[in-house]
């Protein structure tokens, strides 16, 4: 890839482009630029702007300074469709699709192709939603409904959806945050695929992997400012992360490890949709990691434990009393807690304060003779602000309006309020940024040391060999192997947790 | 669980600033609120201005007399509406529970325990409305549907049409009898309106409702019984229902089968205007309270003023649907 | 949640069950109330239908007691049927399905003057004779019309305000948005403006027909004209949102109100002199009248034997119009009025 490219070679850029919202300056004088025939990666720590940049280079934002050229002329994009039509195509995180529809009506919703008498020519439906189909590789009959496939095929779809109106850019935020590594890897197969077309695409990442992985230029944004730009290989992990944040991070206290209590949770042959039957144990100040592929019972154990799945079998005790939680009630009332992995839909309540997302777990703690306290409430919703380092302006403030980073803490406060003898966190970092990951990281390992047990539930590897204890890998439903965290690598669990069926040899522990 | 923290909360500049300017009125009422006494002020000065009829103490006591229903339902639709749910069913039941109390009363049952057994019956049927959204996971605009025309029916059943008459005197003190220059029914509103305003804002139990309607998967991780808040709003709703019917009926001292018909959508509208969110997770019983005020003077303005009675639908309406655009403008703007 | 698991796998038989239920007790309810409409037996036998619309309000119940007691009388059976929606396209549809039966004889209270015109022709074309009660279908093939229109009660509860109050002073018309409770209105205002210019109708309020509602309209009205001098209503809820108001606003006597039918909570108000008159149609007579007519046809006796053969002459043997005019109730009767009460 050349340094400098002619003028024909760049797609879209934008020069000194602001925007600011109410109270904070998201974009402040940025140049960014989109190639053809490249794979661009943005990044940055949570409020730095990217999704900012992005929704400005789809057209849904209007930018309060700067200019937007797109094919080297200056334009002022005035809407998503607008954008559309100059070729920028946008693949969002938050997916659009209609479940009840298909492939092909999805595809071309809205767009749907007529004959004559203006009825829809499914005939010819068919056949362009293949021809697309097949573009990016999804080998699916067009008519099957798009809620039988799963989240990964489905922002297959949105691939070909956007693709359908032909464009040369193509913008991506966060497209593997709901995928698989094998799902992740099909996906940058494709958009390889895209950028031999010529298309330009850019995407956003969390995932270091990822960007060295299938990125030729990386552009780092911090603060709303862009910090450089520079071709993939010449850049470490190490220098993107001092880059994105600023600052030299502290390596994960691995140090933190101290003996754990005895044993907290015993689960033995726990049988529940999902799970075969699962036995294990989690110690007093132990973090247990529980990995292993999608469909392997990672998801499915959380939802057990706390009551959101009937159990068809098994035992469990946790401090010694029998555990088998019917709902999220009687799960709390045991002393668990459970951060669930989809924050926005089942965690946070987007539209209430910071105070009242804190507090919801202890109303009976907060009141008195049947009405709140709101003077305790606001005490300890603000020490939770203080402590947890959450950045918010106040807790009044509508936790809809806080970075990703910044909801997760305000969720783990949460739980901390109420200090659960066991926590299950699962997928605790998903799309929050690395400055606040090792904050949340922090975070569990304290409530750890405080005697407390925690169940870390992640398919991110990385965060388990660095945070737990133990790990336990598990495939269809059962426990394959239980390895200490400090004796095991990321190749070794994904291998456990990949290896075919009944090899007996995956029982070992240490 | 945690200990009482000693540390206070120390707030940052932006909050205490806010906190500065706003005063004691701010904290009481929201800004919605404020908006609210704001445009019925203007529009009782408005009214007053055109017609020197309008603020005479016989017409405000007869609009208020005439909106005491209403209110009391609105009450019940608002904490419903923030649980992020519906409840179609109000008027109904407002005029089975006068029809049925009517009727104990003529078999001979005491007024006070006619009042008992239809305000049990209002329970019943709340229950019923409930359990049908959360246990056959009907949806409320559907189930409440089907409750709004099965009330009404046995209403007309057990009346055969007919409106019932004679009722024991007695029973006409609530709505009739004069106590502090006005009738009982106006002290009971009001205290049904302030108690309701008050659980909602800082009633434990209460919580709930607003976790519910907020974000319903969350508020169930979150240890919230939501199956069990939801059948407590609609008995909450349809006992205020009742509670509203006997009041009518003891003001008409007379229960009518065909009374209230389409007021579950004048009760939203109310609910609405004052700050509910049809999506739930928000809105206030005092803010409800208001919209029933609004709703009430915007009725009795089309009168007084002469408006043909053909256009009067049209300017409600025109007006409804400026004042929730003027809800929505403000709301985009503070996000 | 576990329990929630479960539900949802139970959840269809359970729904079917609970709607089977349902439909049970809605067909219960429906045979309950009297004369229920959908629960006749399959069409065989002699049966006369009387088709209206908003058949629920108390209005029908005279029609729904003469009906009966005719059917007793002449050993026949009849039926009370009709939407409860002012829905005049309902209305003739439910006309079609009456004729599909056959009866001996239809009573129709029309919806308009034109929407049944097609509808009777086909009735009477096909052998049914057909009676307009109340109001007319004038165009059409109908045999004889019953009763007063509502432009003419309107008409004579203007009459009857007027005496009340002396001929001069204002009033208010009450009335809600039904056509044919708009046709008694436009008679009261028509007929005030013709004979009696010291009379000022100072405005027209809509009760909605909701007597929960219809004290705050006539209040706001009371509240607008200090000098109102009397109250006309048009319908039935009139009378007694109306009283309640008057009362409320301490003006009872002051104001004089006339009323129109003759729903049950508005006679302890003429009674106790809030009310001085109401006005109302002499519903019973006017159907009682109908049945007989039909059943004289059918069975061809009375007026029918006029001729040998009338059908073949194409004379109609009834009367072109019967003009069933209206019955005052005042303190000095009501009494009589008092239907009976469960």
């Amino acid at each position: 890839m050349p340094e400098r490219a002619t003028a024909d070679d760049i797609l879209l850029s934008v020069s000194g482009l602001t925007k600011t919202f109410p109270g904070t300056v998201a974009l402040d004088r940025v140049d960014f630029e989109v190639r053809r025939g490249e794979i661009h990666a943005l990044l940055g720590a949570n409020g730095a702007g990217k999704t900012t940049l992005m929704m400005v280079l789809s057209g849904i934002y209007q930018p309060d300074g700067g200019r937007v050229l797109v094919g080297g002329r200056e334009v002022r994009l005035q809407g998503a469709h607008h954008a559309q039509q100059l070729g920028i195509g946008t693949v969002f995180q938050e997916l659009s699709l209609v479940p009840g529809l298909s492939i092909a009506e999805n595809v071309f919703l809205g767009r749907l192709p007529t004959s004559a008498l203006d009825l829809v020519d499914w005939h010819a439906l068919r056949r362009l939603a293949a021809a697309l189909l097949s573009r990016v590789g999804l080998a699916v009959d067009p008519a099957t409904p798009v809620r039988a496939l799963s989240p990964a095929l489905r922002q297959l779809v949105e691939i070909a959806k956007a693709l359908s109106l032909r464009p040369a850019v193509l913008l991506f935020d966060e497209p593997t945050s709901a995928l698989s590594r094998r799902e992740a890897d099909r996906l940058f197969g494709t958009m390889r695929d895209l950028r031999a077309d010529g298309l330009g695409l850019v995407f956003i990442t969390h995932r270091m992997r990822e960007v060295f992985q299938v990125a030729d230029r990386v552009t780092i944004l911090r603060d709303g400012r862009r910090v450089g730009t520079f071709p993939a290989g010449e850049l470490t992990p190490d220098r993107v992360v001092v880059l994105m944040v600023g600052r030299e991070l502290p390596p994960e206290a691995a140090a933190d490890r101290h003996e754990p209590g005895g044993p907290l949770l015993t689960v033995s042959d726990l049988a529940a949709p999902g799970l075969a039957g699962v036995t294990f144990e989690v110690r007093r100040g132990e973090i247990l990691g529980v990995t292993g592929l999608p469909g392997s019972g990672r998801e499915a154990l959380g939802r057990a434990l706390f009551g959101l799945a009937a159990w068809d079998g098994g035992r469990a005790e946790l401090a010694g009393r029998p555990l088998r939680p019917r709902s999220p009630a009687e799960a709390i009332a045991q002393g668990i807690g459970y951060l669930p992995p989809d924050r926005k839909d089942a965690g946070l309540f987007l539209r209430m304060s910071v105070r009242d997302n804190i507090i919801v777990t202890r109303l009976a703690q907060t009141s008195r003779l049947g009405m709140m306290r709101w003077g305790e409430a606001a005490a300890v919703a603000g020490e939770f602000v203080d402590t947890l380092r959450i950045r918010a302006t106040s807790t009044s403030q509508i936790v809809g309006e806080l970075s990703g980073g910044t909801q997760q803490k305000v969720l783990v406060a949460r739980w901390l309020a109420v200090r659960p003898q066991l926590l299950i966190a699962e997928d605790p970092t998903v799309g929050i940024d690395v400055g606040t990951r090792v904050e949340v990281h922090g975070l569990l390992r304290r409530l750890a040391a405080q005697g407390s047990a925690v169940l870390l539930i992640s398919a991110d590897l990385a965060e388990v060999v660095a945070v737990a204890d133990r790990v336990l890998v598990l495939a269809d439903g059962r426990v394959v192997a239980e390895r200490a965290a400090a004796g095991t690598s990321e190749e070794e669990l994904l291998a456990l947790a990949s290896a075919p069926p009944a090899t007996g040899a995956a029982r070992a522990s240490t | 669980m945690l200990e009482r923290p000693h540390v206070t909360v120390k707030p940052s500049d932006a909050e205490a600033g806010r906190k500065a300017t706003a005063g004691l009125a701010r904290r009481i009422l929201g800004v919605r609120e404020l908006l609210l006494v704001g445009v019925i002020v203007v529009a009782g000065l408005l009214m007053t201005a055109l017609t020197p009829y309008f603020l005479t103490w016989g017409n405000i006591e007869s609009m208020i007399i005439g909106m005491a229903p209403t209110a009391i339902i609105v009450v019940g639709m608002t904490i419903v509406l923030v649980s992020g749910g519906l409840d179609l069913s109000v008027g109904s039941v407002m005029a089975l529970s006068g029809t049925l109390a009517g009727l104990l009363m003529l078999r001979g049952t005491p007024i006070w325990l006619s009042i008992l057994l239809v305000l049990a019956a209002g329970a019943v049927v709340g229950a019923i409305n409930g359990l049908v959204i959360t246990a056959l996971r009907v949806n409320p605009l559907i189930a409440t549907l089907g409750m709004l025309t099965i009330a009404r029916g046995i209403a007309m059943v057990i009346t055969q049409g007919f409106t019932v008459t004679g009722l024991p005197e007695p029973f006409a003190y609530l709505g009739q009898g004069v106590l502090a220059g006005v009738p009982p029914m106006l002290w009971i509103m009001a205290a049904i309106v302030a108690a309701g305003d008050l659980a909602m804002r800082s009633m434990r139990y209460m919580r709930p409702v607003y976790y519910v309607g907020g974000n319903e998967r969350a508020a169930l991780l979150s240890g919230i019984k939501v199956d069990q808040v939801k059948v407590a709003t609609y008995v909450l709703s349809a006992v205020l229902s009742a509670v509203a019917g006997i009041l009518l009926a003891s003001r008409l001292m007379a229960g009518t089968p065909t009374a209230g018909v389409g007021l579950e959508l004048t009760a939203i509208a109310a609910a609405v205007i004052g700050g509910a969110s049809l999506l739930g997770g928000e809105g206030t019983v005092l803010g409800g309270f208001l919209g029933a005020v609004f709703m009430s003077i915007i009725g009795n303005a089309m009168i007084i003023l002469g408006i043909s009675i053909y256009w009067q639908g049209i300017v409600s309406g025109v007006i409804l649907i400026l004042v929730v655009s003027l809800d929505m403008l403000l709301r985009t703007r503070r996000l | 949640m576990h329990s929630r698991l479960v539900r949802d796998r139970a959840r269809t038989p359970v729904l079917a069950a609970a709607g089977l239920a349902l439909l049970a007790a809605g067909y219960l309810l429906g045979a309950a109330s009297a004369p229920g409409p959908a629960v006749q037996a399959a069409p065989s036998g002699e049966l006369y239908v009387y088709l209206a619309n908003v058949t629920q309000v108390p209005f029908w119940i005279d029609q729904k007691r003469a009906l009966e007691a005719a059917g007793k009388y002449l050993g026949v059976r009849t039926e009370f049927t009709g939407p409860t929606t002012a829905d005049a396209q309902a209305e003739a549809a439910a006309l079609d399905q009456i004729i599909a039966r056959r009866p001996a004889g239809i009573m129709v209270f029309p919806p308009d003057s034109k929407t049944l015109i097609p509808g009777i022709n086909r009735a009477v074309d096909s052998g049914i004779p057909v009676i307009t009660m109340i109001g007319d279908v004038p165009d059409s093939k109908r045999f004889t019309h019953i009763g007063i229109d509502n432009y003419k009660a309107g008409e004579e509860g203007a009459r009857v305000l007027a005496a009340t109050i002396g001929g001069r002073g204002k009033v208010v018309v009450g009335t809600f948005q039904a056509a044919g409770v708009l046709d008694r209105m436009r008679g009261y205002k028509d007929y005030l403006a013709k004979h009696y210019p010291g009379i000022q109708v100072v405005g027209v309020v809509d009760d909605h027909a909701d007597p929960a509602y219809a004290p705050q309209a006539y209040a706001a009205a009371i509240s607008a004209h200090p000098d109102l001098a009397g109250i006309g209503g048009t319908d039935g809820d009139s009378g007694a949102g109306a009283a309640r108001a008057v009362i409320e606003a301490k003006k009872k006597g002051a104001i004089k109100i006339v009323a129109m039918d003759r729903n049950e909570d508005m006679l302890n108000y003429i009674q106790d002199g809030t009310i001085t008159a109401a006005i109302a149609q002499k519903s019973y007579m006017e159907t009682w009248l109908a049945v007989n007519l039909l059943y004289w046809l059918h069975h061809n006796i009375g007026p029918a034997q006029m001729l040998p053969d009338w059908k073949a002459a194409k004379i109609d043997p009834l009367p072109l119009d019967v003009d069933t005019g209206i019955m005052v109730i005042t303190r000095d009767n009501v009494r009589q009025f008092r239907h009976a009460t469960k």
